[in-house]
């Protein structure tokens, strides 16, 4: 089996050591040969051991060197929540991704049938506009920024079209590119080591924050290099 | 359900009470343009923005506005005259298609087409027509006046604060409002007067309604200028340019996205090409834009004031034309309580600045909605449950018939205007619809009924001498005599002697 299949040889292994038992790797490879692998098939334990990370019934424990492996009571399937957690938090193998992916498609589909808005070809095509909307923004930007370069406009018209361009967006700058001001951590990230509060800052990039209605979103902080004097 | 149609003179949306639908392949709106293309094919929307000039027909329903029946366009044959109906039936049935697409059946009932509220009956009647042959289930009660629905487009959104929650408005719950809707487009202005009142403020009534072909357009031609005059003064004289009428398209392009640009700016760089004009950077400012559009604007006053004068005949306690086109502005805006801007140059904001200085302070000046152009198509959705009287061009036939229905003569044609504006400003004494037995060609003996035929979703309850209009007796004579007074009088001379009469559903005014 572990020559055809070396991953369901090793979940083999740990299934019958139980939920309660946690193997280490030298462990596994002793019950693999005490099933008949011969020895100098091992080396495909690297493969597998990668495989195992993220396995859904499989825990990986202990620390990189000394890593130990449990198998894992059958569990209920992830929540719709929980599914788009893992695919957002975690490098999962491509087989995992597809089942979690299923999951999250099928509490879509659902909620699209009880509800309608989803399915509604009105919503959709409503959604849609808002998606072509923004996408148009950005290409209006980009087209009047190259209009303006080409004709050599100076960099205060450049700035002030762009500016006119993201407030149409609800966009407000946070700074503005080679001003110097005064670090604040919260609309500000540094360009390079830690900055204390207060201390002078060169803008290197200005910022944006969103006014979604009254709700204030910061979309990126102002870029910004320490010139304390050292 | 009811859906809306809201076909524009550049724009033609769609809308259900949610909100606008989208039938444009970028924009939410389908470009009102149509035309052929090299080989022949006919091409609707964006597909024929790509179309060169002549082969396109831009602005289409304008020619309704203007009465033509046909337009030139360049075909693979020539030039040729091409029927407006027609083109005008192939981009609602390209409306219709679309919206189709995305769910929305325009061609089940309960759809809402807007329509200026300046046209006549037989301007309605075309655009009927070529709706109805789109697949359009249409009658002329499916027509609602552009200014109404921009009108209800903010009552549906304001219901609340204006009527259902004292703290949240200005007004009694069930106070009347006049309102002046100044709707400013690409190439018209239409300036309404309309009364809301009624339960939460759900009956609209046109009280007069004006129109001119003057708007964005105008404004476009005199930034040009203006940007060419400020380029006189860098040394660039345009008419010694190689390509002077490829200087002025630049610079009427220009124009345009200045005056967008100074909407929520007060300056902005000047877009010019330095191979046309050389490296000449020019910034143009919201006080020059203010500047060149104030004489517009001087014209757009003059218009709402006399739709306001046209809107005061409407009081049952009449003053005499002279007396109303003599009132001063400051009174005729007196008992205005909301202004609603519709259309996209109203969103510059010297618009609401210049009213804003002819208008009391108490009046509420504001966007019909959030997106202006939007307005008409949102409010058509809204109209159901609003009841709408058209008083200044009355949305009911009345006829004459004779000798047992043989003979029969329509002595008013709905959405006729019962007076000019410009009776009003000439000051004439005798402000009414008036039609003679010699004018209509009627018998001068024997005796004819009245009848009454309503084109809108509310009936016309009218009484002559206590007895009902439809189906009023009269006595024929060369004296016969109909007339109409923008207040809802009605008087009848036969040959038994004068009648009056009352149209009973029309608000009270005065």
């Amino acid at each position: 089996m572990f020559a055809t299949d070396p991953l369901a040889a090793v979940l083999t292994v740990l299934r019958e050591a139980g939920p309660d038992r946690e193997l280490r790797a030298e462990e596994i490879k002793r019950a693999l040969v005490e099933r008949g692998v011969p020895e100098n098939r091992l080396h495909a334990w690297r493969r597998v051991q990668e495989r195992l990370v993220g396995h859904e019934r499989v825990a990986v424990g202990g620390d990189r060197y000394h890593r130990t492996y449990r198998w894992l009571p059958e569990s209920p399937p992830p929540t719709p929540d929980q599914a788009l957690a893992l695919l957002a938090e975690h490098r999962l193998p491509a087989q995992r991704r597809v089942e979690l992916v299923e999951v999250v498609r099928a509490a879509l589909a659902s909620r699209e049938d009880a509800s309608g808005p989803a399915a509604d070809p009105v919503h959709v095509a409503r959604l849609e506009q808002r998606e072509r909307d923004a996408v148009r923004a950005l290409a209006e930007l980009a087209i009047e920024v190259e209009e303006l370069v080409t004709n050599e406009a100076s960099s205060r018209a450049v700035v002030h079209t762009v500016r006119s361009l993201t407030k149409l967006a609800d966009l407000r700058p946070i700074e503005r590119a080679g001003e110097m001001t005064r670090f604040d951590r919260t609309r500000h990230t540094s360009v390079g080591g830690r900055i204390a509060d207060g201390a002078p800052v060169l803008v290197l990039r200005p910022g944006y924050i969103w006014n979604r209605g009254d709700e204030e979103i910061l979309i990126a902080r102002a870029v910004v290099q320490d010139r304390s004097p050292s | 359900m009811t859906t809306a149609l809201d076909f524009g003179t550049s724009t033609t949306l769609v809308a259900t009470a949610d909100g606008v639908v989208p039938i444009g392949t970028i924009d939410a709106a389908l470009p009102s343009i149509i035309g052929y293309d090299d080989d022949g094919t006919l091409v609707i929307g964006e597909q024929a923005e790509a179309l060169s000039p002549t082969q396109a027909v831009r602005s289409v329903k304008r020619s309704i506005t203007e009465r033509r029946d046909f337009v030139p366009v360049d075909l693979p044959a020539g030039v040729r005259d091409v029927r407006v109906d027609d083109l005008i039936g192939h981009l609602l049935h390209e409306a219709v298609r679309r919206a189709a697409a995305r769910g929305v059946d325009l061609t089940a009932s309960g759809v809402r087409l807007g329509c200026p509220a300046m046209w006549d009956g037989r301007q309605r009647r075309r655009l009927l027509d070529a709706a109805t042959r789109s697949g359009l289930p249409l009658t002329l009660e499916s027509l609602v006046d552009e200014p109404v629905a921009a009108g209800i487009a903010w009552l549906a959104a304001h219901a609340r604060s204006v009527s259902g929650d004292p703290s949240g408005g200005a007004w009694e719950a069930e106070a009347p409002l006049r309102v002046v809707v100044f709707d400013m487009g690409g190439g018209t202005l239409d300036v309404a007067v309309l009364d809301v009142r009624g339960p939460h403020h759900r009956e609209v009534s046109v009280l007069a309604a004006l129109g001119a072909p003057e708007a964005g357009d105008a404004l476009d031609e005199a930034i040009a200028d203006d940007l060419d005059f400020a380029l006189a003064r860098y040394g660039v004289d345009t008419d010694s340019l190689p390509r002077p009428d490829r200087a002025r398209e630049l610079l009427l392009d220009a124009a345009r996205r200045v005056k967008i640009r100074l909407s929520t700016e007060e300056e902005t760089p000047v877009p010019l090409h330095r191979d046309t004009f050389g490296r000449v950077e020019l910034w143009y400012t919201r006080d020059q834009l203010n500047a060149v559009f104030s004489r517009q604007m001087d014209r757009a006053e003059q218009y709402v004031a006399a739709a306001l004068r046209v809107a005061r005949l409407t009081e049952l306690v009449g003053r005499s034309a002279h007396e109303i086109a003599r009132l001063p502005l400051a009174t005729v805006v007196a008992d205005v309580d909301l202004v609603l801007l519709s259309g996209g140059m109203s969103q510059i904001p010297y618009v609401a600045e210049r009213l804003r200085r002819i208008f009391p302070e108490t009046t509420r000046i504001e966007f019909a909605a959030a997106r202006p152009h939007h307005a008409v198509a949102i409010g058509l959705a809204h109209t159901e449950g609003y009841g709408r009287v058209n008083m200044y061009r009355p949305a009911f036939d009345v006829a004459l018939e004779w000798d047992n229905g043989r003979g029969f003569r329509t002595i008013y044609e709905a959405f006729t205007p019962l007076v000019e504006a410009v009776q009003v400003a000439r000051g004439s004494a005798d402000l009414r619809y008036v039609r003679t037995g010699p004018e209509l060609g009627l018998p001068r003996q024997g005796t004819g009924i009245l009848r009454v035929k309503s084109y809108s979703d509310t009936r016309v309850r009218a009484t002559v001498s206590g007895a009902k209009l439809d189906g009023y007796t009269v006595t024929l004579s060369d004296s016969f005599e109909f007339s109409i007074y923008p207040n809802g009088r009605i008087k009848i001379v036969d040959g038994a002697g004068t009648h009056e009469g009352q149209i009973e559903d029309w608000h009270t005014i005065g």
